[in-house]
């Protein structure tokens, strides 16, 4: 990763994301670095009045106009810096909702994939550490606090390489006053520049060698943390005194993290003492020289001052500086992650063809020779899959336990895409179908859905905004209504623990809120996986007597243990293995004596028939 | 939270603290030094420093008071992050489009965020206020004085030069004194919060010395009862349960029914030792368990909830709950055989010792709604004990492996004392007795065919449940 073409990206992506950040930034560098020249001036003026013995008054006057000056760039710099760190915090914040919303849009099949998870925690990381934008701006505006003190140094030191007025001499003496004594200088600045830079640069690798390593370990640490936050899981660690366990591998981890450090601490020490063993040899140089010149009488006394610390500025400038370049370029390592992560191809986004909107509902999906396995695992999941699906019935999906039920109907939704085969809408692969409007067929309430801490009725319309009349009429229609009533805040009320008063609702409950909000998206295809396995029998039967009223004309897809719920359904498919086995409807299924319907009817119906 | 991170809490205030005690060593060689000079000048640093440090304080202060409302935004956005990074998650934001809604929210979360930061940052503009009208005063004074003094010939320019160095010196190490103390006030107070933390008192007894009569470690099935127990979560709350009375023989097999919200899985919770009574009490075997050491008792009792992820840990560990040096593999691979699991767990190439998700192993695997239920039914069996309770543990079953587990029940139950609680009336078949459980009280109990005699609400529910299972003939009669 180039800096250059870093550098342009950062700053591009800097001014969408906060613009006048930039500018503001630049704006109080420069005052910053003209900070210490205003004592170094003043302090050198009235330094020289002293040795000339000027009246009290001339001297106090300098005195109030340094101290004067120096408040208000003090004040002006401060003050700015109070707006830019403002910016800077919203500036962190967007890039994360990018990276966020980054996150929303990737293909799922590449969501679940170990890799990207990987990608994303280095990104996230990277971001939170040294690869930062923000950081990555202040090194930029660093460098050019550092390019305006030389400038200033320069300006400064001009007059010290200038022939004195004394007379010539000869010898070494003499070799000061030429303008060429100046070499001496810049040969003492170039090796302490050099000493910093090969400092620097190791620091530099050891930092992100140990970022390397460290993202899984914390990516790990992140889970366990995590854990000690679940209180679901809370009960079972107590229960079954799962607390050494857990502890041996929180340990396990930490002690592997801490070598790392420790690894990393030894090696930067060593490097230290070159840092300052060059900063040292710099001073004394730079006196020698300064000195030298005003014992000889080449340069006043006052002016010593002036340049000894406008020399150690102009070195210390010009050796950050280059300490900048490192940083900019280990910055750029670690927002490559970042920009690896953002640069994963959307290509359910590729798609263009708009779904056209059918009054008559003549929708119809194909499942041509259709096979698939997770990309984690190369056991085939679905295996030559082939059905025509017609809008306008209902349908069940039953089997047992990993049969391929769930996985159907992910592919349907197209959240996988098929291993083999394809899957077509109304005649058309749907890979060229844009996503958006694609999804926006579907309604699904998954076995592990999820709803969100906010209000009930953000949850249901799954939107900021909301109809009231039709969120409460969904709620009305899932049966939640009962429970509604009971809150204060009603639909306003906020479920889970992210508010103060959020309220709590069980797992039946939240149920029937995932039904009202797949009944508010009102799509033609509505697809129920185990919608009721956490519903009482009363809630249950609610649910299946109004069936019919619910998915009036849409095409209902019904996955369910719950062999009852076939019942009123027009069409069965039941799944063995990846394969669908038997297709029909109760009756004719019921029928097929030793066929895995009658197996799986009769195991649950046993039981409810009246002795 | 207080320890969160490096930058705050005790990591900060051990780096702090050597920081302080550096400068306070420098603050006395430099304060000396300015003494001897004029003592004026010595006063107006420390003046200058008092008002800077009260300055901060009140800065402090501010950020204390509010660090609640000023966090809050940050905890939000943290969530809307994590959402965006859960997998199973990312299913519904995708079919529902959600990225809309979350961006609004993340938008008014950063607004909130940035107004609260500026009014923070105003407050600590002040001391840099204070400083630069006090730096101003200092300044001349520190220059009138020594201009003077050269003047007069007290002292020489030499002079002059190394005054103003060791005053500059004293102002460089007082205002970061004032700064690191004001830095390890913060810290400590972030640290206050782990100490209330560590000190948060049990409510039950854990402690040996503590604990009244014998451990239980009797390994026989225990007897439960409950007397006049009340609960409500929160005080002066609704009575989730309300004077319940029942008892539950050792060995019996007991089922318990009712609808959402009536009570169960708080019962439940109370069996377990999860959480104290309000009113009444419950006997273990005769003894109190508010008298009891909590750890022992827990020892006796395999549970099985309703909430169902396992932790990401190889399937032994989730089993066994143990460290692998103490797991009993033969134990593990039996309780998997019972529950259903072992079948497919041979199959794979590290057999139990393969990781459940990819946390913590590149190699973990993903198990299915049911897998995940029958490993938590083999912990519990794994574990033993005299009593086993079970909160919905087939709901993601297939019937298949649901009637399976029905079927060997008694096998399953060992002799034990346990609990199955359903809404699949079902499996009421093979329990001794039945508990009906409404708005916190026992309504009905008795066997099957007495409730349903009854004719009361469990014959209700009984009847809608298999409404559909029955033949159409038979539902054109009830009809």
């Amino acid at each position: 990763m180039k800096s250059k073409g870093t550098v342009r990206k950062v700053l591009a992506m800097v001014r969408m994301l906060q613009p006048g950040f930039l500018a503001l930034l630049i704006v109080t560098k420069m005052i910053a670095a003209a900070q210490p020249f205003v004592n170094i001036v003043f302090g050198s003026v009235i330094l020289d009045l002293l040795v000339e013995r000027a009246p009290y008054r001339q001297i106090m006057e300098a005195v109030l106009w340094m101290a004067g000056i120096s408040a208000v760039l003090v004040l002006a710099r401060w003050g700015l810096e109070m707006f830019v760190d403002v910016k800077k915090r919203v500036l962190e914040h967007r890039v994360n909702l990018m990276m966020c919303e980054k996150s929303f849009e990737i293909d799922y099949e590449i969501l679940d994939s170990k890799d990207t998870m990987d990608i994303r925690q280095k990104a996230y990381e990277g971001v939170n550490s040294s690869g930062s934008i923000v950081s990555f701006c202040e090194t930029l505006a660093g460098a050019l606090e550092q390019l305006c003190g030389i400038v200033y140094s320069l300006i400064l030191l001009v007059p010290l390489f200038l022939p004195g007025g004394a007379p010539a001499r000869g010898g070494l003496t003499g070799l000061l006053d030429r303008w060429y004594g100046a070499f001496f200088l810049l040969a003492a600045m170039a090796l302490s520049m050099w000493a910093n830079t090969r400092v620097n640069r190791r620091m530099a690798r050891l930092q992100q060698e140990g970022f390397e390593v460290n993202v899984q370990n914390n990516r790990r640490v992140n889970y366990f943390r995590h854990l000690t936050t679940e209180y679901s899981q809370g009960k079972y660690i107590r229960l079954y005194r799962m607390q050494n366990m857990i502890l041996g591998e929180i340990r396990k981890n930490i002690n592997a993290m801490e070598k790392v450090s420790q690894n990393i601490a030894a090696r930067s020490r060593r490097l230290r003492w070159l840092t300052a063993a060059s900063a040292l040899g710099l001073q004394f140089a730079s006196y020698l020289y300064v000195g030298l010149k005003a014992i000889y009488g080449f340069i006043s006394l006052g002016s010593v001052l002036r340049y000894v610390s406008a020399y150690q500025n102009l070195s210390q400038n010009v050796g950050s500086i280059f300490d900048m370049f490192v940083q900019m370029d280990v910055r750029s390592r670690y927002l490559a992650y970042f920009y690896d992560y953002l640069s994963i191809p959307n290509q359910r986004y590729d798609g263009t063809i708009p779904i056209e909107k059918r009054d008559d509902n003549e929708y119809e999906i194909e499942f041509k020779d259709v096979s698939f396995h997770y990309p984690n695992c190369s056991h085939m999941v679905l295996s030559h899959v082939n059905e025509k699906i017609r809008l306008g019935s209902r349908m069940a999906v039953v089997g047992k336990n990993g049969a391929g039920k769930s996985t159907f109907i992910k592919l349907l939704c197209r959240l996988y895409e098929p291993t083999e085969g394809e899957i077509l809408l109304n005649g058309v692969n749907i890979q060229y179908y844009d996503y958006h409007e694609y999804a926006r067929l579907f309604s699904v309430v998954f076995q592990d859905f999820k709803l969100f801490s906010f209000s009930i009725a953000e949850n249901v319309a799954a939107s900021r905004q909301y109809d009231k009349g039709r969120v409460l009429e969904c709620i009305e229609k899932a049966g939640f209504m009962n429970r509604l009533q009971e809150m204060p805040e009603g639909i306003y009320t906020n479920i889970y623990q992210l508010e103060e008063n959020g309220a709590e609702i069980s797992g039946g409950e939240a149920q029937k809120l995932a039904i009202a909000r797949a009944l508010y998206k009102d799509a033609p295809w509505v697809i129920l996986d185990e919608p009721t396995s956490a519903l009482d029998p009363v809630a249950e039967f609610e649910v299946y007597s109004h069936f019919d009223e619910l998915v009036r004309d849409k095409t209902a897809i019904y996955i369910s243990h719950r062999m009852s719920s076939c019942r009123f359904c027009d069409m069965i498919y039941v799944f063995d293995e990846g394969r669908i086995v038997q297709k029909g409807n109760h009756e004719t299924l019921l029928l097929e004596e030793g066929g895995l319907y009658n197996r799986l009817w009769n195991a649950q119906a046993q039981y409810y028939q009246t002795d | 939270m207080a320890t969160l991170g490096s930058q705050n809490g005790a990591p900060r205030i051990m780096r702090e603290a050597v920081d302080f005690l550096i400068k306070v060593f420098g603050l006395l060689i430099y304060g000396t030094a300015v003494l001897t000079l004029d003592w004026r000048i010595l006063l107006a640093t420390v003046v200058l420093l008092a008002v800077d440090v009260l300055l901060r304080f009140h800065a402090i202060h501010y950020s204390d008071a509010h660090w609640e409302e000023h966090s809050e935004a940050c905890r939000k956005m943290n969530y809307l992050e994590r959402s965006g990074f859960n997998i199973p998650d990312g299913k519904d934001i995708r079919i529902y489009q959600m990225k809309g809604w979350f961006r609004e929210r993340y938008e008014e979360l950063i607004r909130q965020d940035a107004s609260f930061w500026k009014r923070d940052c105003l407050r600590w503009y002040y001391p840099t206020v204070a400083d630069e009208i006090s730096g101003f005063v200092r300044n001349v004074l520190l220059y009138g004085i020594l201009a003077a003094k050269v003047l007069a010939g007290e002292i020489d320019v030499a002079g002059f030069t190394l005054y103003l160095g060791v005053a500059s010196g004293l102002v460089r190490w007082i205002f970061p004194l004032a700064l690191s103390f004001s830095g390890l006030q913060e810290a400590s107070h972030r640290y206050n919060d782990y100490r209330d933390f560590m000190r948060v008192r049990d409510v039950f007894i854990h402690d040996e010395e503590e604990g009244q009569g014998e451990p239980q470690r009797d390994k026989g099935p225990l007897e439960i009862a409950f007397k006049d127990v009340s609960f409500a979560y929160e005080e002066g709350g609704p009575d989730v349960l309300s004077h319940l009375n029942f008892t539950i023989k050792a060995g019996e097999k007991v089922a318990l029914v009712g609808n959402n919200g009536a009570g169960k899985t708080t019962l439940v919770k109370l069996l377990c030792g999860l959480y104290p009574v309000t009113g009444g009490e419950i006997l273990i075997n005769g003894k109190r368990l508010q008298d009891m050491n909590v750890d022992d008792y827990q020892e006796q009792i395999g549970v099985l909830f309703q909430d169902t992820s396992p932790l990401a840990f190889s399937i032994a560990m989730n089993v066994s709950g143990c460290p692998d040096e103490l797991t009993d593999r033969g134990r593990v691979r039996e309780s998997l055989r019972q529950a259903g699991l072992w079948e497919k767990v041979r199959e794979l190439p590290d057999k139990e010792d393969t990781y459940l998700t990819q946390i913590l192993d590149d190699g973990g695997i993903q198990l299915s709604g049911g897998e995940q239920q029958k490993l938590l039914l083999a912990r519990a069996i794994y574990k033993g004990g005299g009593m086993l309770v079970m909160d919905e543990p087939t709901a993601a079953m297939d019937p298949l492996a649901e009637s399976q587990i029905y079927e060997n029940y008694n096998a399953l139950a060992g002799g034990k004392t346990t609990l199955f609680i359903s809404h699949r009336l079902a499996s009421t078949r093979f329990c001794d007795r039945i508990f009906l459980l409404e708005n916190g009280k026992i309504a009905e109990e008795g066997t099957h065919r007495e409730l349903m005699a009854l004719g009361g609400k469990y014959r209700e529910i009984f009847d809608i449940q298999s409404y559909y299972y029955k033949e159409r003939g038979e539902r054109e009669d009830e009809k």
